[in-house]
């Protein structure tokens, strides 16, 4: 932690709203990606990004210094995402995320495909679209280390630090993640593909 | 090495968290093994295009937003602490403080005159100390030693802290303490009956560690054994050691000190709740007190909830029991019969730390720890009594003001009836000489 970072902590601790968002500045856009990535629309990542930094400013007071604070700052973030997910998966919402996106996606497939060849559907379907419905369809542990690790490139040590758990349980999380974000994408190429023919 | 575990260091090989041997082994699989080579590549297709998803810009308004709430927050904190820091409050809670003097002041004249008397022989001994005459004290006085133990005196302390000026957190510290001590009030009978007033009041655990200095090990042993068992209490444990070490010098001891035999005492020492602090206060007395701390431990809840969780197993073990009635196979019986078992044990258990609880609660615990002195040495390290006689004088001497404040606030109260009847008598008066003036000059 630099000199500074520890000076606009102990100033925002005293409730300056400046020295916080100064403090911040250097985050928040990493903040709100996470939380894109997790809650899979930009308008929950607003929220939750906002909601988890004003968090952040309620509860500087308690942050000792046991860790970075931008891993402290990412688990917080982490945090909101994830109790948020919950509570909508308790009141039984109708998610947004997973299912009516990748109706959306077949619903782009079909209509394109009568106009136009097959093979150019197949181009036009980025390996990125993909991707990011697969990440969307997996269960919140999981997409979270996807997140942390692959996307936004947090050492184990700092993701274990984010989610409060081991090391080990981080890697064998971080694996598993892995290995089932490849069986879905396989799964949906061949779903895309039957869908062209 | 199976393919198996291959799929599974496959992770940690991509994220160089391998050892070297690992590493080996891994790629020495890789090279023969087709099916785990093309998985580990899709792996690696996969997490290079996670790393090349874009990176989303924040929404226009994110930070202006942002700001606002925080803007939004900190006035919401400023509010509070404004509320409890301003003067305005504190003249508040001041006015406040003065109605319930007066309030109580009146209450309580009556009962200020039948115990006046006892209340200054009581202080008379220490009435040196104050600068100003001894107070015509009423019952719920602020004495220096008692100051957490009388519930009633919170008014009186919220009034006193207001007057010295002691911030708003310190004052609502004193008023829980005050109000633990009221609301333990019920369980502090030692009848027996702990269980059923406990659910009404709080059930607090207390006890206390007291360090001192005294002339006589052994008296003073002796002493708190005799106090101990006459409050009906018992001495737990207690033990005495006479070691010959070089003694540490105690502030400034001199040199004649050293090498001597000296006595320790450690005692632990269970007394009723209700005497705890009489008796607490009379081993401090017992000698040159060196620290001291009390502390207390709310166990009400769990006390709730194991009086229920007792409760409901007692049900549960009666409709066992009707259910035992109605088994036919031996089968039945044994089954019904061991979760019987279960159920008695858990009963068992529950009931059997309840009754540790209570005693718990109506025995305090008070930890002694003696160290023999001689008497100049206890004379020459009298520093902190000089300043503890200063701290009694100097909180007589705001008891004393106090009292006096609150007597005039009574008097000038009690007086205003007649103050009133007095007033339109002068004023009738003054009426009349003016007319009779007035019709002489005429």
């Amino acid at each position: 932690m630099s000199d500074l970072e520890k000076l606009l902590i102990k100033k925002s601790q005293s409730g300056d709203v400046e020295s916080f968002e100064l403090l911040i500045s250097s985050y928040d856009k990493r903040a709100y990606n996470i939380a894109y990535r997790i809650m899979g629309n930009e308008e929950d990542a607003k929220d939750m990004a906002q909601e988890a930094l004003l968090r952040v400013f309620k509860s500087l007071k308690d942050f000792k210094g046991q860790a970075a604070f931008s891993t402290w700052l990412y688990r917080i973030v982490t945090n909101v995402c994830l109790d948020e997910l919950r509570r909508r998966k308790n009141e039984k919402y109708v998610s947004m995320d997973s299912t009516i996106h990748t109706e959306d996606g077949e619903l782009h497939m079909e209509l394109c495909s009568e106009k136009e060849t097959p093979e150019s559907v197949y181009d036009r379907i980025e390996q990125r679209e993909l991707i990011r419905n697969a990440i969307r369809e997996m269960s919140e542990d999981y997409r979270t280390v996807i997140v942390l690790r692959d996307i936004q490139g947090f050492s184990y040590d700092e993701i274990s630090g984010m989610l409060d758990c081991s090391l080990g349980t981080v890697k064998s999380r971080i694996n598993r993640a892995r290995t089932m974000l490849r069986d879905k994408l396989k799964d949906s190429m061949e779903l895309s593909r039957e869908n062209i023919v | 090495m199976k393919c198996e575990t291959i799929k599974n260091m496959m992770s940690s090989y991509i994220d160089k968290d391998l050892n070297n041997i690992e590493k080996a082994e891994f790629e020495k699989h890789l090279a023969v093994c087709e099916e785990c080579r093309e998985e580990y590549e899709s792996l690696l297709d996969i997490i290079a295009a996670c790393g090349n998803l874009e990176e989303i810009e924040l929404p226009q308004n994110f930070r202006t937003e942002l700001h606002q709430r925080l803007n939004e927050e900190k006035s919401k904190r400023n509010f509070f602490s404004g509320i409890m820091g301003s003067k305005r409050m504190k003249m508040a809670t001041g006015l406040v403080a003065a109605a319930l003097v007066i309030a109580i002041g009146i209450g309580s004249s009556s009962l200020l005159f039948d115990n006046s008397m006892k209340m200054t022989q009581e202080s008379a001994p220490d009435s040196g100390y104050g600068a100003a005459p001894a107070p015509a004290a009423s019952p719920e006085y602020f004495d220096a030693d008692l100051a957490m133990n009388k519930a009633k005196s919170r008014e009186f302390e919220i009034a006193r802290a207001e007057e010295r000026g002691v911030s708003e957190d310190s004052v609502s510290m004193q008023f829980n303490e005050s109000l633990m001590a009221k609301e333990m009030a019920p369980g502090q009978s030692l009848n027996g009956q702990a269980v059923e007033s406990s659910r009404s009041g709080r059930m607090v655990i207390r006890s206390g560690n007291i360090s001192v200095n005294v002339e006589n090990v052994d008296k003073a042993a002796a002493d708190i054994r005799q106090m101990t068992e006459s409050s009906g209490g018992y001495v737990e444990n207690s033990q005495i050691d006479n070691v010959t070490v070089p003694q540490v010098p105690v502030y400034d001891a001199g040199p004649e000190a050293r090498g001597e035999t000296q006595k320790y005492a450690n005692m632990t020492v269970r007394v009723p709740e209700t005497r705890f602090e009489d008796i607490f206060n009379n081993i401090k007395g017992m000698g040159e007190l060196v620290s001291e701390n009390m502390s207390g431990s709310d166990i009400t809840a769990e006390y709730r909830d194991t009086t229920a969780r007792v409760d409901n197993l007692k049900i549960q073990e009666q409709s066992l029991q009707q259910l035992m009635t109605k088994a036919k196979t031996v089968d039945e019986i044994l089954k019904i019969e061991s979760e019987l078992n279960r159920v008695r044990t858990d009963i068992d258990i529950n009931t059997g730390n309840l009754k540790r609880w209570d005693n718990l609660v109506q025995l305090s615990t008070i930890y002694i720890y003696m160290r023999e002195l001689k008497p100049e040495e206890l004379k020459s390290v009298d520093v902190p009594g000089t300043w503890e006689k200063a701290y009694q004088g100097f909180i007589k001497a705001v008891n004393n003001v106090v009292g006096g404040l609150q007597k005039t606030l009574i008097l000038l109260v009690a007086a205003i009836p007649y103050l009133f009847i007095v007033g339109v008598i002068a004023a009738l008066g003054f009426v009349i000489a003016r007319k009779v003036k007035l019709s002489k000059i005429k």
